[in-house]
């Protein structure tokens, strides 16, 4: 190496390479070409998503400025990413036109200074064009309305975003040149690279590979700017230091003899150097997850530890908090009661708050601190009627590992993303002027343990009240539950919620406030100064708000059948990382609290919030309708859509393939769903024994055990179907103990919860029934119910002892299997008037009890409070419903509940009414008959494809080992799997749907179209020679309705009389249901059908085959 | 001296032996590297500008020991490599500037008059904007020589500089080199074209082989073929026969037959009268005589 490596020739010869190699790259075609399609197609997505205002308009850039910036940089980077790659092999290319080069490699400047040159040469031509990008992003940004400028952020980005990827790429390339000496090869090798990371790989690993910054969580807040600066960084150094290393391992091969004799040498060692810091961030970057990881499971195994140790229940909390830049310090005086007789008793505390002391009466009482587990010891033995007042000093930080513990690793890692923002997670924030913890923090004290993966005593809570008493620091204000006032000498405010609570939450910011009183109720929104987007586009309606606000609230009482129980309801701005998940043992997330929604800043990832181009898209689709509405009626009207937010129990669907054609899909519940404000900050069930009693009631409430039919048609199974076979193996508890199946404890304890009330429901009517335990509630109001004396209460209500359905959750639920027969309608008119006649028989062919929900409907008028039923069947018994209507039921849909029945729940259309007149009415009532509904008429047979002896499928075809590695096939313990119809599945898959035949299962085998190398073969034994009619059960093709001019044709082979006969259905042809395939001499005892994927179709169906004796 | 050479050597990976024990002293002006196609000229000449390293051997260039002291040695040196081609996206001028700029002018001011300056020095002041690639053969050469002369070297290596060239593109070329040779400067001038030497160089080396087998000035060469180069007349029929036995240096039809040059120590059988040598004869002498290499197959 030089001596003076750093001296004025350094820079100056590298200067000098990199202004010619600037010249080369900038009189490229490509480069141009390049150059003019980034500005262009930037501009044109900038001008179209935040200038005109009647273009895409996207409110998620709009709102939050910075992401103007972080978005087009991102884009222009990937493309400047495989751009670059191209440019930086052609230097290397070009340098091998070795006499031309020869000329610049006698000069006395060294290979370092020829290497950093080109590489400098080609870097800044890219850094301007960023930057000729970035400043018409800033002036469109600038030009754009209702947004403002984040110029901090264009700076930022391009250093976080750009500079890595383009050194770490530019760097790769050269050194893969070098290595492999072929430009082709390193092209292919580079391409791949980018190709695997972005569509295959994508933020797997901890997105380890994730060069171009795509699943990084680069989303800055213009509340506390970025989620995890230290992460964000650490992780762009990896690539930074690869990048350097890279070249400076490329100086060191490069093919010039260095100007001293061991002159690469020292470029050698740096190299190594830089690799090495680059592997040491990444090292840092995965030890980070799996640090937290660890960290995750090392507190829930501490929750499992303590969480049958003794607890208090807390009558009184006295919270005194005072914010520091980064942390808080905090007093919190507790009056409480032991639930059993103990001397030590368990508490938990965010393991970054650390205790400092605990006093009873000003005495100091020992402690015991292990994470977050606090155990607080009294010195002597307390019992349940002893009320005990203590005080506990801590100070420190937020550690959100201990946060979500019962939500999955991979749930948790899971990308929060919004078109290509990657936005990030964050649960608590504590910086300089902004601080927020919610009660999963365990910001105070909390009796009892977090979350414990091994019994669900944990989740108990109970009402208390509180008293909270904040010293923000100067400027900000606090915002928390309950009556606040200012003690304004000593600048502390105290919030007393004038309720009891079963939790606090508290933010502080740089809040302003806007009010408004409905309905004995303020109404607030607190907003961080300066972002009062939504006054002026209201401003119309100002004077009609309160109106508007009664009308909301009483709908949504009315729809819940709850009332709103706080004097106060509060939207509050938090910053965009703020994230809640969806619980599987509460309707609550953490953007509901008692009395206020959490808003993500300005509400950027809703189009809800887009409150102005509501205004205007009210207005525009008025004038469409040729109705034109004035600015007050779009104005009452978009407010009237914004509050529709708050109605919606499910928010936005995840789709996600898994192994090819395997569809799933998640619906997210809607964070600012209102229902948990009515219910579940209100009532409190709780039960020493069932933890998850609130629950039970919340669930049954809300009438949850109805699936959703798309949704389940994509998942080929629910969740209630999937919770209803697992009880089949496991008891209730051993089931919500198993974290394995914590996405399906709602739909246990719906399902249950169900079954315990069938009895009562059946009695009082499941209508009334409902209606008094509304009734009940509404007078526990803030108070703590004992579940099994609710459960006594409702008992008595419906002439069921439900307590004792109780002892049924100890023990697994054997499953009983139903037969149903097709519904049927009767119009009759006879002497003694008209009706319509349905009656439905249901057979229980199980030698265990069930109770089935049957809800009938008809077409217009209000819902008859009789539809709704449920019906208990005996072991083996068979009952015929019959009923009377008024106007002709159109359908029927009928709930298995917790059964063998797939699916579940089936819709029954009743389009034909059989006319009678002057024949007797058969009376209403449920009729136990003597039916046996799996005998098959003589001479027929089916054979279906559940049938594990007669039904047979081809071999499928091997899995990749990528796939594999990856993890992309997924490992679904349920057969059944949802069929994704634009991917369709490779090899057989077994898939279930209401108007598939089948006994209890109606199930089907579903294939994708091809070339016939894969069938499904039905074996069917034939009782005696003779001429039968064959049938093959169709289900309706929806591609059959879209794609017109396919060639709709399932092909058969007919094995029989030891020959094979050909056979072919034309879909377009064919019947819904049984479709004759054709008629058939048989004289050898068995035949076999086989159907091939041999269809032009998109799948291929394997139901069922029928033959049918003549 | 301006450049010693010991005991240099150079052996290729595959085992070629490029250069054996070459010493060469090689004083300021021209200096002429002569010798046929494959004879270590070009590997010598990489060596000296330090674009290749020798397997052993030192060189010292105006006091500098090349193999430790690249750096120094590659500021003083100029270049012009045997097949020259350009970027094609630098226009004259730029290719120019940047040759001056990596040399170290980092004086803005000077080196624009500098470069003005040489470009009018080799006659393309008139197309400096036109880009590089554009330019004519006799063009391109003299922009070659421009950016090894641009920083004013001590030593100028130019390998095979006139090949390819027309006769006054030829001319124009050595003139421009001895001009610069004046200026106390090295010059070594690889050629296989004879008269390129003798119309400029001083002193000469004849390299066979990878061996130095001669060291002198062009004048000591012609001695070797004083009275070796003979002017015979024959018939057409004889031409063959004559090319049989003696190197053919030159052809003349005359006539009725053919009037052929000869490099010979004697001529027996045939009409021949002597014929004054000059370099060209000599270097066929040479090489027939002394190395007994030359062949007319």
């Amino acid at each position: 190496m030089d001596k003076r490596l750093i001296s004025f020739d350094f820079i100056h010869n590298i200067r000098s390479v990199a202004t010619y190699e600037s010249k080369i790259l900038l009189r490229s075609w490509f480069f141009k070409i390049f150059t003019l399609l980034a500005i262009g197609v930037l501009s044109f997505f900038n001008v179209v998503s935040i200038v005109i205002e009647d273009g895409a308009n996207m409110w998620i850039l709009k709102a939050v400025a910075s992401n103007i910036p972080y978005i087009n940089i991102l884009l222009l980077n990937t493309g400047q990413a495989v751009v670059a790659i191209f440019l930086a092999s052609e230097f290397l290319k070009r340098d091998k036109q070795l006499d031309t080069s020869e000329v610049f490699y006698v000069r006395p400047l060294s290979n370092a200074e020829y290497v950093f040159g080109k590489i400098w040469g080609n870097l800044r031509v890219f850094f301007v064009l960023s930057l000729i990008v970035m400043a018409i992003t800033m002036a469109l940004n600038a030009a754009a309305k209702g947004t403002s400028v984040d110029w901090q952020a264009y700076i930022i980005y391009f250093f976080l975003i750009t500079v890595p990827t383009l050194i770490f790429i530019m760097g790769l390339a050269i050194f893969l040149m070098l290595t492999l000496k072929n430009q082709a090869v390193t092209f292919i090798l580079l391409l791949g690279y980018i190709g695997v990371t972005i569509f295959y790989i994508g933020d797997s690993f901890y997105y380890l590979f994730d060069y171009m910054a795509y699943s990084l969580p680069l989303f800055k807040s213009s509340i506390v700017g970025f989620g995890d600066l230290g992460l964000i960084v650490n992780h762009r150094a990896i690539y930074l230091f690869l990048g350097i290393g890279f070249i400076l391992y490329t100086i060191g091969l490069f093919r010039r003899l260095p100007n001293s004799a061991k002159g690469h040498y020292p470029w050698m060692v740096m190299a190594f150097l830089f690799f090495g810091l680059g592997a040491a961030c990444g090292y840092n970057h995965v030890n980070k997850t799996l640090q937290q990881d660890k960290h995750r499971a090392r507190y829930t195994e501490l929750n499992n530890t303590y969480v049958h140790t003794p607890k208090m229940v807390i009558d009184a909390y006295k919270l005194t908090v005072k914010q520091f830049p980064d942390s808080l310090q905090a007093t919190a005086t507790l009056v409480g009661k032991p639930l059993e007789a103990a001397q030590t008793f368990t508490f938990c505390l965010n393991p970054g708050l650390k205790v400092t002391e605990i006093t009873q009466n000003g005495t100091p009482l020992s402690f015991e601190r292990k994470d977050q587990i606090l155990l607080v010891d009294f010195g002597k033995e307390l019992t349940p009627t002893d009320s005990t007042t203590f005080s506990i000093v801590y100070a420190g930080y937020i550690d959100e590992s201990l946060c979500y513990l019962d939500i999955k690793d991979k749930e948790l890692r899971e990308k929060n993303t919004n078109f290509l923002i990657n936005i990030g997670k964050k649960y608590s924030f504590m910086t300089a002027d902004y601080l927020m913890v919610t009660p999963e923090t365990f910001w105070y004290p909390r009796p009892g343990t977090a979350y414990s993966n091994t019994s669900p005593d944990w989740q108990q809570t109970y009402f208390s009240q509180f008293t909270l008493e904040v010293e923000p620091i100067k400027g900000l204000k606090p915002i928390s539950q309950g009556v606040v006032t200012l003690d304004s000498i000593q600048g502390k405010y105290t919030f007393t919620p004038d309720y009891a609570a079963q939790t606090l939450s508290l933010v502080i910011g740089d809040y302003k406030q806007k009010e408004v009183m409905a309905d004995s109720v303020l109404y607030s929104i607190h907003y961080i100064d300066g972002h009062d987007y939504f006054s002026a586009p209201l401003d119309s309606i100002k004077d009609t708000l309160p109106k508007l606000i009664k009308n909301t609230k009483q709908n949504l009482e009315r729809q819940h059948k709850l009332s709103y129980p706080f004097k106060r309801f509060s939207l509050v701005e938090v910053p965009g990382q703020f994230k809640g998940y969806a619980r599987a043992w509460t309707g609550a997330q953490e953007t509901a609290q008692p009395e206020m929604m959490y808003i993500v800043e300005k509400g950027f990832n809703s189009y809800s919030f887009d409150i102005q181009r509501r205004v205007k898209n009210r207005k525009r689709w008025g004038n469409w309708d040729g109705k034109p509405i004035s600015e007050k009626e779009a104005q009452i009207k978009s407010f009237e859509d914004f509050c529709w937010l708050f109605y919606r129990d499910e928010g936005r669907f995840d789709f996600s393939e898994g192994e090819r054609g395997k569809e799933q899909i998640k619906s997210t519940r809607n964070p600012y769903f209102m229902f948990p404000l009515l219910y579940n900050f209100r009532y409190n069930i709780f039960s020493p024994d069932w933890p998850i009693a609130n629950r039970v009631v919340e669930v049954y409430l809300q009438n949850k055990t109805k699936d959703s039919g798309w949704e389940r048609q994509i998942n080929g199974i629910s969740n209630n179907e999937k919770a209803s076979l697992l009880m089949e193996h496991a008891s209730l508890n051993e089931l919500l103990g198993d974290a394995k199946h914590s996405e399906l404890t709602d739909n246990f304890v719906t399902l249950q919860g169900s079954n315990i009330f069938a009895e009562a429901e059946i009695n009082a009517g499941v209508t009334l029934f409902r209606d008094s335990l509304y009734r009940v509630l509404e007078r526990n109001t803030f108070k703590n119910v004992q579940f099994e004396h609710l459960l006594d209460t409702l008992g008595k209500i419906g002439d069921s002892d439900i307590n004792s359905f109780l002892a049924t959750w100890d023990k697994p639920t054997p499953l009983p299997r139903y037969s149903i027969t097709k519904p049927e309608v009767k119009h009759i008119k006879n002497r003694d008037g008209e009706a319509f006649v349905f009656s439905i028989e249901i057979s229980n062919e199980s030698d265990y009890p069930g109770v089935i929900h049957l809800t009938i409907g008809s077409r217009g008028g209000p819902p008859d409070p009789r539809g709704e039923s449920k019906v208990i069947l005996k072991p083996n018994e068979t009952k015929r419903l019959v009923s009377h209507w008024e106007r002709p039921p159109s359908w029927v849909s009928t709930n298995t509940l917790i059964s063998q029945n797939l699916p579940s729940f089936i819709y029954h259309p009743m389009t034909k009414v059989q006319k009678l007149r002057n024949v007797a009415m058969e009376p209403e009532g449920e009729y136990i008959i003597q039916k046996d509904f799996l005998k098959l008429p003589e001479g027929e047979i089916i054979v279906d494809n559940e049938d594990s002896l007669l039904f047979s499928m081809s071999a499928p075809e091997a899995i990749g080992i990528l796939p594999k590695l990856l993890d992309r096939v997924e490992d679904d313990s349920f057969e059944y799997s949802g069929i994704s119809w634009w991917g369709a599945p490779l090899h057989w898959t077994l898939t279930t749907d209401g108007t598939y035949y089948g006994k209890y299962i109606r199930s089907a085998y579903v294939i994708k179209g091809g070339d016939g190398s894969q069938t499904a073969t039905w074996t069917v034994p034939v009782p005696e020679p003779g001429r039968y009619e064959v049938f093959f059960h169709l289900k309706q093709d929806y591609e059959l309705r879209w794609n017109r001019n396919v060639e709709a044709e399932y092909e058969f082979k007919v094995e029989y009389n030891n020959e094979i006969e050909d056979a072919y259905i034309d879909l377009r042809k064919a019947a819904i249901g049984w479709e004759p395939i054709g008629m058939y001499d048989i004289e050898s005892d068995t035949v076999k059908i086989t159907l091939s994927n041999k269809c032009k179709m998109r799948t291929v169906t394997a139901d069922a085959v029928r033959f049918v004796k003549q | 001296m301006s450049i010693t050479i010991k005991g240099l050597n150079k052996v290729y990976p595959g085992g070629r032996h490029a250069l054996k024990d070459v010493d060469l002293e090689i004083p300021t002006g021209m200096f002429g590297l002569l010798g046929p196609n494959g004879a270590g000229k070009s590997t010598l000449m990489r060596i000296l500008v330090a674009l290749m390293e020798p397997t052993s051997g030192s060189v010292d260039i105006c006091g500098y020991d090349l193999m430790k002291q690249r750096k120094e040695v590659r500021a003083i040196l100029g270049y012009l490599p045997q097949d020259f081609r350009f970027f094609a996206k630098y226009k004259t001028y730029e290719f120019l500037d940047y040759a001056a700029r990596l040399s170290g002018m980092n004086n803005t001011r000077l080196r624009k008059q500098a470069v003005d300056e040489m470009l009018e020095n080799v006659g393309l002041f008139d197309v400096r904007e036109r880009y590089a690639g554009k330019l004519s053969g006799g063009m391109k050469r003299r922009l070659g020589i421009a950016q090894a002369l641009i920083h004013h070297p001590k030593v100028i290596i130019v390998d095979e500089p006139t090949t390819g060239l027309d006769p006054e593109e030829r001319i124009r070329f050595r003139n421009l080199l001895s001009t610069v040779s004046e200026n106390d400067t090295t010059i070594i001038l690889s050629t296989h074209i004879v008269g390129d030497i003798s119309s400029t160089c001083n002193k000469m080396a004849l390299l066979n082989q990878g061996e130095v087998s001669f060291v002198g000035s062009p004048q000591d060469m012609l001695k070797h073929a004083e009275g070796k180069v003979w002017r015979i007349k024959i018939t057409g029929d004889q031409l063959h026969e004559v090319d049989k036995k003696y190197p053919i240096i030159a052809t003349i039809p005359s006539g009725t037959g053919w009037e052929v040059q000869v490099v010979a120590d004697e001529i027996v059988g045939y009409e021949a009268e002597p014929f004054p040598p000059n370099l060209e004869h000599a270097y066929v002498y040479y090489m027939e005589n002394k190395l007994n290499l030359w062949t007319n197959d």
